[in-house]
Parts: structure tokens; sequence; C-alpha cells
């Protein structure tokens, strides 16, 4: 089944991990590199195609990073800019942030994936090893001679 | 467990690459395997990589103090030039500076003048790597005749440590230290390269932009020329 609109776009269906469903156009899709080969390769046939990897709430953010994307052309990057800049805004915190660069990363839109990872990156520079281990849930598996060792070979990185 | 959320590790690795080297440097006691993988050779090469080649600028750290007790002042181009560390190399002899390159930093570490050493070092990790022993060197930093240049070469995606060397007048040879292979070379300087010999020892160390080091001599000591090796070709 595939469904076309008035100005003859193919749309497509994604199928989240939870079930939803968002009917896109293909060009929109199309932006994944991911979705562009399974749509190539033909596995789109029955109409929708599942991404067991995404839930529905991160999928809705990248089909509008998507979607806007896909109608921008070069000529308004300062409005894409501003418009990603304020996309990361909304995503809110680190938690939301890092599903969507696991999306982007598994999705392969690489300019999404760069996007988060440059907002993540901001996020921690000024941060302490403690402060990112608990973002993220690292284990610290350093001994305490190991800890006071590497602490001392970075010491110019305090001053 | 609404605001925990595991990382998995090849989106770690974006995300590192991106961050200024204090930063990097600070996030080494984080957790074992990020204090590891932040000091490989390979996150090194992703860093300097995955940067649009405009701001991959071969030289990203200069020096200001040598002689300080051999503290080197760097300027990360990559941490936007705001991010200013300082480094110090662990030897109580004298410290040359030769080259730096991609974060990489060679110095050329002398005894009486004569340099016993060259050492490739990475500031950022203190990791550094000796090239061969040196023993026939006889190369002297403040004198007439070597001229001493560091780069990389992005053929064979090796760094090149380079020395000229003079001992027949009229035969200047350069000798090439491989990092990636730990081969030395020897190869004439049969070519523009045959006015090496004419380096003046306060501009014995080339400097290295795009490929290749470049060397100012003086011919008939009025007007400078400036020379470019090329560090894939190694033809002088």
């Amino acid at each position: 089944m595939s469904i076309t609109t008035e100005n003859n776009e193919k749309m497509i269906t994604l199928m989240s991990s939870d079930g939803e469903e968002f009917v896109v156009e293909e060009a929109v899709a199309a932006q994944s590199q991911t979705i562009k080969h399974l749509i190539e390769d033909g596995c789109s046939t029955e109409g929708s195609i599942p991404l067991p990897n995404v839930t529905g709430r991160v999928l809705s953010e990248v089909i509008q990073y998507c979607k806007k994307h896909s109608s921008s052309d070069d000529k308004e990057e300062k409005e894409l800019e501003a418009w990603d800049a304020e996309f990361v805004k909304a995503a809110d915190d680190h938690v939301a942030l890092t599903d969507l660069m696991m999306a982007a990363n598994f999705l392969d839109i690489k300019g999404l994936l760069d996007l988060v990872a440059q907002t993540l990156a901001n996020m921690i520079t000024g941060k302490s090893p403690e402060e990112v281990r608990r973002m993220w849930n690292i284990k610290n598996d350093f001994t305490p001679e190991e800890a006071e060792k590497v602490r001392k070979e970075n010491q110019w990185a305090f001053e | 467990m609404a605001n925990t959320v595991t990382l998995p590790w090849e989106i770690v690795e974006e995300i590192l690459a991106l961050l200024p080297s204090k930063s990097i440097h600070r996030f080494r006691q984080v957790s074992r395997s990020w204090s590891s993988f932040l000091v490989s050779l390979e996150f090194h090469r992703f860093r300097t990589k995955s940067r649009p080649p405009e701001t991959n600028l071969p030289k990203i750290l200069e020096r200001s103090i040598v002689n300080d007790g051999y503290v080197i002042e760097s300027l990360d181009y990559l941490g936007g030039g705001e991010d200013h560390v300082r480094a110090c190399f662990p030897t109580d002899k004298d410290v040359c500076f030769v080259g730096s390159c991609n974060g990489l930093v060679c110095v050329a570490v002398c005894h009486v003048s004569r340099v016993v050493e060259l050492v490739v070092w990475n500031p950022f990790t203190g990791t550094y790597r000796k090239l061969q022993e040196i023993d026939d060197f006889g190369y002297r930093m403040r004198r007439f005749g070597n001229g001493f240049g560091f780069g990389y070469d992005s053929v064979a995606d090796d760094y090149k440590v380079l020395v000229t060397t003079k001992r027949v007048w009229n035969e200047p040879k350069v000798k090439i230290f491989s990092l990636r292979t730990g081969i030395v070379k020897e190869v004439e300087a049969t070519g523009p390269g045959n006015c090496l010999r004419l380096i003046r020892h306060e501009h014995k160390v080339g400097l290295f932009l795009n490929g290749a080091l470049h060397w100012l001599v003086w011919i008939g000591c009025v007007k400078p020329k400036i020379i470019a090796s090329d560090l894939a070709k190694e033809k002088f």
C-alpha cells in the first residue's frame, strides 16, 4: 500500500518501537540514510517501516527535524541555524538529548547527529568528572591509587 | 530513573571529539574506559580528522616558554582559540622546540648543546615516544648547519621528523624519522634542498604547513629564500 498526496508525493509510514505510526513524505524520511537504504532495498513494500530502536516520542522529534531540513534550501541557512538552536533547546535535558542522539545515530542522520553531539559537548564542557558520571550512570572503576595518579597527571587542567 | 540514561559507546566518541582539550584532560578521571580512550592515538586521529579542513590547521600548539622549566604553553585552535593549557615536559636536560602539528609536539633534548634525543610528545595526555637512540647524531641545536622539522604526512598517515645534515659541505643530506614505522631514512638533497646546508642557526627549525616543511635559507648572505620540503614525496 503506497499513498500519494495531491502533489504526487510518495508517502511512507514509519512505526516506532511502541507501535505509534507516522505517515511522512518519502523525501522527509529519506533524510535518514538508514530509511533511504531500506526504501531502495524495497523494504517498505508493505507500506510501513518498523523502527524497533526508536520510541514514538523521539521519532516525532526526529521527523520534525527532517521535515524542516528537507523543506529548506541553502539560502535559508541562517534561519535554519536559529531553528536548530530552538529545536535542541526544546529537547530540554541530557536524557532527551541522549535519546535523540541515539536515534540520529541509528537512523544515520548526520546533521542531527552533529547538532546533538555539539549540544551535549557544550553541556558537559565545564562539568566535573563526578557530574559527568552522574549524568550517564558511569561507574567510577578506578582504584583509589589509580584515581590519585590520573588526578595528579591532570592537575594543570584545573589551573 | 527519569533523569538518568546510559550512553552507548559509539556516541560517546562523537561527543568527546568535540570537547576542548581542558575538558578532555579532566574527563580522563571519569572511568577507566574513558581514560584509556582519551589518551589513545585513535582518539587523537579521530578528533583532528573530524574537523572541517579550514579549522584542521596543522599547528594547533604553540610554544611560548620553553626555557623556564620546559613548560609548553599551548593554544588549542580546535577549542576555539580560548582553550589555553600548560604542560611540563619531564626532563632535567635542556630542551629545544622542533615543531608542533595536530596537537603533537616534537622536542630535541640536548646535553651540552648536543642533541641526545628527539622526542614526539603529546602534552594533552603526557605520553611520548623517543625516536631511536641517536649516539652518532652530533647534531647541534645552537650552531650553524643542522635544520630540524616536524610534520604530518597525510599520504602515509605518518608523523615525520626531518634533520638536515652536512657532513660534507656540498652534499647535504636529510634524515627522516618515521613515527609510524620507526624507520630512519637518509636522503641526499640534490634538488632545491641542496641549499638546506645554508640554514642559519636562528632559523633552523622548519615551519610545517600544508604537508611541507619550510625553511629560510641565505644564499650569498643577501636575500633569504624559502625552501619547501614535501613530507610525502621525500625529495629534497
